[in-house]
């Protein structure tokens, strides 16, 4: 009976006529017919990066120049060890002998984290933070992953690998993966006990200029950047911050060469009765169980009129 | 990609795309403006397209899926079927009241291999799943829309609410 009404369903369905014709397609091409607009040429990760570094810098903890760097960062080809000069983009970590001590651990510094939530769980151990994001935000299960790059005490990053068909892992970096700490001591040069978090993604692939990093939204968002990928494709999400819901998604288009191509999409939401989300940039992989490059950022959701279309 | 090609792509995948977006937003307004933006953003690509089908497909329901959680989010409810509203048979208003029960990941499958017609290989990736992912997810999938059928005692009711 049921599977008799299933069949009668669709093919009355298969009955009705489509509402749709190909002027309907150059109506919407006349309507965006409007210029995209101009992107700054670059300064934007260097800004987010920079005002990002003063915001944990005066929180007591610096974990982002690699967001000062983004064209340095992250398609270093990885084959073989890191180079012995690896910190000299960064602070130097402190000695043995000054690590005695513990680390700021200012409570507004987890106001940062995009992952995971402080009061549902921490992790001691930074891979373990991000391998969590990966796959419980970006939906990547069993990324490849590299070791652990502490660039400062209390701060550091871990790659995101690609991966082709059949699960080969190449060793293109597509994302970085910048991690922050609170609590925790220093014991024989050891930090122990602090607890890592997420504070943002990047990737050569996909950037984000616009909204800023902890910039305030309200509904429509709209989000601009460049991005290169399969078939230029470029999704833009809007998360809540520490959940699984997607507020809004919207396709962009960007470059499908070897250049970043600029993007734009309005993103429509509901303000979700938090105050923090997260948006995140990711280009399609291309392949079965490929490794999209993603970029992620959190934003904070100011007063809004309301969605719209 | 000529705008030419991207005709005859459309000519040949228009209605299908069309009716399976119908089934997965409920929306006929929705699953027009999804198929035209799809199609457009094809056109804007132009050669960049190795498979235009292949991607209109996947577009078409990101966009549509964008455009549902706006609507969510203005608390739209119970929309109401343009496509021939006076003349829509019970059993196809049961059919997408069935279908508007289910989450949006399991309507999205079950649409694209019911309606859509795809195998479980090609409704991966539209919706970037692995075949065996797509294969269990439609393997429930089919069974909560059995559920959901079977819990529908009333399709004239519903379809009086949807009717003007």
């Amino acid at each position: 009976m049921t599977d008799d009404r299933l069949k009668t369903g669709l093919a009355a369905l298969q009955r009705v006529a489509p509402r749709v014709g190909w002027d309907d397609v150059e109506r919407q091409l006349a309507q965006s017919a409007a210029p995209t607009p101009t992107l700054d040429g670059g300064r934007g990760h260097g800004r987010t990066g920079f005002r990002f570094l003063v915001a944990l810098a005066s929180a007591g903890v610096v974990v982002g120049l690699i967001l000062l760097w983004p064209d340095a960062r992250p398609d270093s080809v990885r084959t073989g060890p890191q180079p012995a000069d690896q910190t000299s983009l960064t602070s130097p970590s402190p000695s043995a002998s000054d690590r005695d001590t513990e680390t700021p651990a200012p409570d507004d510094l987890l106001d940062l984290a995009l992952w995971p939530d402080p009061d549902v769980q921490r992790f001691t151990d930074p891979s373990e933070a991000a391998r969590s994001f990966v796959e419980e935000v970006m939906g990547i299960p069993d990324p490849p992953l590299s070791e652990f790059r502490e660039l400062f005490a209390g701060g550091g990053e871990v790659d995101v690998f690609g991966r082709e068909e059949a699960r080969q892992t190449h060793d293109r970096a597509v994302s970085t993966i910048a991690l922050g700490s609170t609590g925790g001591r220093w014991v024989g040069g050891r930090l122990e006990g602090a607890h890592w978090f997420v504070v943002a993604a990047i990737s050569k692939d996909v950037r984000i200029d616009s909204p800023r990093q902890e910039g305030t939204v309200s509904s429509p968002v709209t989000v601009t950047g460049r991005g290169r990928g399969h078939e230029g494709t470029v999704i833009v999400l809007l998360r809540q911050r520490f959940a699984s819901d997607t507020l809004s998604e919207q396709p962009a288009i960007a470059g499908s060469g070897e250049t970043l191509e600029p993007f734009t999409v309005n993103l429509a939401f509901e303000p979700p009765g938090t105050s923090a989300g997260v948006i995140v940039a990711r280009t399609d992989a291309g392949a079965e169980e490929g490794i999209p490059s993603f970029t992620a950022l959190g934003v904070r959701f100011g007063d809004s009129a309301g969605p719209a279309g | 990609m000529t705008d030419e090609r991207l005709r005859e792509v459309f000519e040949a995948e228009h209605a299908r795309l069309w009716r399976s977006l119908l089934a997965h937003t409920n929306d006929a307004e929705i699953a027009s403006d999804a198929v035209a933006e799809a199609f457009a953003q094809a056109v804007r690509r132009g050669d960049a397209l190795r498979d235009p089908a292949a991607w209109v497909w996947r577009a078409a329901f990101r966009i549509a899926s964008g455009q549902l959680a706006a609507r969510r989010g203005r608390h739209e409810v119970a929309p109401r079927c343009q496509a021939s509203p006076d003349t829509l048979p019970d059993d196809l208003v049961a059919l997408l009241d069935a279908l508007a029960r289910l989450n949006q990941t399991d309507r999205r499958v079950i649409v694209l291999s019911l309606v859509g017609g795809f195998s479980a290989v090609e409704v991966g990736r539209i919706i970037d799943a692995s075949p065996g992912a797509v294969r269990v997810r439609l393997h429930r999938a089919r069974r909560r829309l059995r559920v959901a059928l079977s819990s529908d005692p009333s399709p004239k009711a519903t379809s009086r609410r949807r009717k003007p």
